[in-house]
């Protein structure tokens, strides 16, 4: 399948998204060195606590890894995962709150044992620009 | 003597994402990705067996038959049956976004001439963290 495939149902997705939840929008854009397609969404925070939103997201993720397979497109909220460029694209709905910057890594996440090992960095690290 | 020895799964996850840590350390970031991602596969697989009874495990030799199924998309069925027993929907769609992402990226380490910088490397390694995180709570 084609870019422009994808593409067109990543805008197809995104936009019904963006119609039924008001204040989901999203951005995306071809990486060339990941070569797939990037997509970034944000959220209103009343959106965050609702079942059928989640539900509505991994459904569309699934739904894009059923159709494309390796060449799907890869998902994050509000840049978690990936940073976009200035010239991603955005897919909103009137009425969306405007994107939010990349989270901060959590550092909550604790696995109950300890590594006894150096380590290279203490896990902090500034973005590329 | 016996040569086939058990050995359990989830030792080998820590075994693999312990060796991540120490390949992150040699500033071998390539190679590393490898070892954090098949630390969660491994851990996906002993958790399916040995979650609660009521998130209906299933045997080693079940999953076989069932991921013949799937042909090439293995992971993806463990993938599948592992968010199905995650509780909430937000880390549902969280845990899917950081394993495709880190099984992207796996590909890549293994078979593409992308080569990875320390940040990503420790992206995948704290990707991984996250996701055996997750996986802990189906015990």
């Amino acid at each position: 399948m084609s870019n422009e495939e994808i593409r067109t149902q990543i805008e197809n997705c995104l936009s019904e998204t963006a119609a039924r939840f008001k204040g989901f929008g999203a951005r995306y854009e071809y990486d060339g060195k990941r070569r797939r397609f990037l997509v970034s969404y944000s959220y209103a925070e009343s959106l965050g606590a609702c079942d059928d939103f989640w539900c509505a997201i991994a459904e569309m993720e699934d739904g894009m890894q059923k159709r494309f397979g390796d060449n799907a497109p890869l998902f994050c909220e509000d840049e978690r995962l990936f940073r976009l460029s200035d010239n991603a694209i955005a897919v909103t709905a009137p009425g969306s709150e405007d994107f939010v910057c990349r989270q901060e890594p959590s550092t909550e996440f604790t696995l109950g044992y300890e590594i006894q090992t150096s380590f290279v960095s203490d896990n902090t690290y500034f973005l590329a620009a | 003597m016996d040569a086939t020895v058990a050995f359990p799964l989830d030792k080998k996850s820590k075994d693999s994402f312990d060796t991540a840590q120490h390949l992150i350390n040699l500033k071998n970031f390539t190679q590393s990705i490898h070892c954090s991602y098949y630390a969660v596969v491994q851990m996906m697989t002993y958790m399916l067996a040995h979650c609660r009874k009521e998130n209906n495990p299933i045997s080693y030799d079940k999953q076989k038959e069932k991921r013949d199924l799937y042909n090439s998309a293995t992971h993806e069925f463990l993938l599948k049956e592992i968010c199905n027993r995650l509780d909430n929907p937000k880390i549902k769609v969280q845990f899917r976004e950081d394993f495709r992402i880190l099984k992207s990226d796996r590909v890549d380490a293994d078979y593409s001439e992308r080569l990875f910088t320390e940040e990503e490397g420790l992206d995948c390694h704290d990707a991984a963290r996250r996701m055996l995180f997750h996986l802990k709570t189906l015990s």
